[in-house]
């Protein structure tokens, strides 16, 4: 009989090792799956506090009008008129929520904000057609109480019967984008949509030093919260994302003065250019175009956003296509 | 054969403890995620900004009576004053922004603002001040550059560019802002930015319209080409654009005067043969239609750009030239 060696109970097997090794791997592994489930799972939006806007269109035909002048009263009535009046889109008893540029606390004379006149006459028009309830709002980051007030917006919109709604912290909810990169889990002034039943943008034609114009699409960053600027470091994909955000009901773009220099911001009648032309329309990338040709003059190709979110599905740079024929009458 | 170890007590225990705290991250990580923090969204309260209060009461003309707090911005800020329109600012030098919005005494509904930016150099408050001029607007003898616009005055004094801007036009809104931008400009001391006036001294007169501007990045469309002084002028019928620029040393101004010829080159020009004497560090050049004068005396850089017409290009070269050979600099 050999004496076969024996184990020393102070070491460690080879079996007893490479077992131990693979239940510390397993559990290791383990631990890392959940962890991962757990955090993919807690980075999804979270369905009770995430919100998204809905969808305001009225029909599946996009339409457009063009008119020039002067007096923003008539502009609207005639431009209303040309893409089957006012009624049409708004009924009897609804609610709408204007969102009207009035990001400075800067003068109607300057043209950095929506013009009293016109928010004005938007909001007797809209209560004319039977409207329960007219909003006002916009998130303009510095003072909002003096940009409404200073730009005349907040009276004219009042003096209407609108309500105006000035943001607060409350007001403001998650929202992501869907199949957008940029607006994820981001605050959007939310509450002044609760109920709404129509939206639509008011926004002047301007020259913009990083996204180039700021037209109507451009008009929704107004509704985002927080510190919104690092959108800046990719204004055109934002704006596109903002453009399929909102799905407006109208949006009327301004171009009795057009802001040619120095945008978003101005601070001089120099800086503005009469080009006498208020565009309405159903689509917004429509509006965006012609305001881009017609009023400032430029190729599409140096305004990015505008065939970005044609591609995505917004609407269509073809405006000459939406406009009827008299549309453009002096 | 050989049987496993059961693990004692204080093995198990720490297994435990390691296994509780991953499972405590992985809790916190949950937890975390899953809450919207609203904190992550508030906005600045305005106390990030540092610095002394402006003291705008030394300007104030009897007039105009203080509308609102002042307000003042800092680049971590300017965005929430003006968004948009922040990074030409910024890309300048920016400092600081104070504003204070003023009403007329006697009528407080027509009120106008002034915007004081601190640009933080003279040299960046040329800059802001070019950067925003708009086209065609009418310039006035007035501080160190101004125009005026709708009874709204624009003016560089210093390292400040400022605005004053009449909410509406009106006589009575265009007088109080002069007054205001003359309180200003005499009560508050800059310093004087002796080596710009001695550049802008230096563009002949001959034919000149408008300000000399100063442009400070990716000028004529080269990116090495910056902090250029610019000259316009008008002569028989042709616009001419001087511009110099000064270079740490006459190395420096060498090599961009070489760069930027280089540049010309690479779209196309062609060195033209230099008529008369060969003056050193002249060199002449053709693109298309267009004659470019460039040379390089001591610091500095200068030239005529984009000429139609070859004589009247060295004609103003030249003379630019022989200024700068004249000076002490």
């Amino acid at each position: 009989m050999t004496d076969a060696p024996q184990p020393d109970p102070a070491t460690t097997s080879r079996r007893e090792f490479l077992g131990r090794s693979v239940k510390a791997a397993a559990t290791v592994a383990a631990a890392g799956g959940v962890a991962a489930w757990l955090v993919h799972r807690a980075n999804r939006p979270v369905v009770d506090n995430t919100v998204a806007l809905g969808d305001f269109c009225v029909g599946s035909e996009a339409r457009m009008a063009a008119v020039r002048g002067t007096d923003r009263a008539d502009l609207l009535a005639r431009g209303l008129a040309g893409v089957g009046g006012l009624d049409t889109y708004v009924k009897p008893g609804e609610r709408v929520l204007i969102k009207a540029n009035v990001a400075f606390a800067s003068p109607a004379s300057l043209g950095a904000t929506a013009h009293p006149d016109l928010v004005g006459e938007l909001v007797r028009l809209c209560l004319a057609a039977g409207a329960k309830d007219v909003v006002v709002t916009d998130n303009p980051i510095n003072d909002p109480a003096n940009c409404f007030a200073l730009s005349g917006v907040g009276r004219a919109a009042t003096e209407a019967g609108a309500r105006v709604v000035l943001p607060k912290l409350t007001y403001f909810r998650p929202t992501t984008v869907a199949g957008g990169m940029l607006i994820k889990d981001w605050p959007l002034l939310y509450e002044p949509f609760e109920g709404v039943d129509k939206v639509i943008g008011v926004a002047p034609v301007k020259d913009h030093d990083r996204a180039v114009a700021s037209m109507t699409m451009k008009n929704w960053y107004g509704l985002l919260g927080g510190r919104r600027n690092q959108f800046h470091q990719d204004i055109h994909d934002t704006i596109k994302e903002l453009a399929m955000m909102v799905r407006p009901t109208l949006v009327v773009l301004d171009g009795v003065q057009t802001m040619v220099s120095n945008g978003p911001t101005g601070g001089s009648l120099a800086d503005l250019k009469d080009t006498q032309t208020m565009i309405v329309s159903t689509d917004q990338v429509a509006a965006d175009a012609y305001g881009a040709r017609e009023l400032l003059g430029l190729s599409l190709d140096e305004l990015p956003y505008i065939g970005k979110a044609e591609a995505a599905g917004v609407g269509t740079t073809d405006y000459e296509r939406l406009l009827p024929s008299q549309s453009l009458e002096l | 054969m050989a049987t496993a170890r059961k693990a004692t007590g204080r093995e198990t225990l720490i297994s435990v403890v390691v296994l509780a705290a991953l499972g405590g991250v992985v809790a916190g990580v949950l937890v975390k995620q899953s809450i919207y923090d609203e904190s992550v969204y508030v906005l600045p309260t305005g106390d990030e900004t540092t610095g002394e209060a402006f003291p705008f009461a030394f300007a104030q003309p009897d007039s105009l009576v203080p509308l609102g707090a002042a307000e003042m911005f800092v680049p971590d800020t300017l965005y929430e004053k003006i968004d948009g329109g922040a990074d030409r600012y910024l890309d300048s030098g920016f400092v600081r922004l104070d504003y204070q919005r003023y009403g007329l005494a006697d009528d407080t509904d027509q009120w106008l603002a002034l915007w004081v930016y601190d640009m933080g150099t003279p040299v960046n408050g040329l800059a802001a001040f070019t950067a925003h001029r708009p086209s065609g607007v009418e310039a006035i003898e007035f501080a160190e550059r101004a125009y005026v616009s709708g009874g709204s005055i624009f003016f560089k004094h210093g390292q400040y560019y400022v605005r004053v801007v009449a909410a509406e036009e009106s006589d009575d809104l265009a007088a109080a802002a002069m007054q205001l931008a003359q309180k200003f400009e005499q009560g508050l001391t800059v310093e004087v930015d002796a080596a710009a006036a001695k550049i802008e001294s230096l563009f002949p007169s001959e034919g000149r319209v408008g300000e000399i501007e100063l442009e400070k990045a990716n000028v004529f469309g080269f990116d090495k080409l910056d902090h250029v002084y610019l000259a316009h002028y008008e002569i028989d019928g042709t616009a001419v654009t001087a511009f110099l620029t000064l270079r740490a040393d006459a190395q420096a101004a060498g090599d961009l005067a070489a760069a930027y010829a280089a540049f010309l080159k690479g779209v196309g020009a062609t060195e033209s043969p230099m008529a008369g004497e060969h003056q050193p560090g002249v060199t002449e050049l053709t693109l298309y239609e267009y004659n470019y004068f460039l040379f390089h005396k001591g610091a500095l850089v200068g030239g005529v750009n984009e000429c139609f017409n070859r004589a009247i290009a060295q004609r103003i070269g030249y003379q630019l030239y022989q200024a700068v050979s004249e000076t002490d600099e």
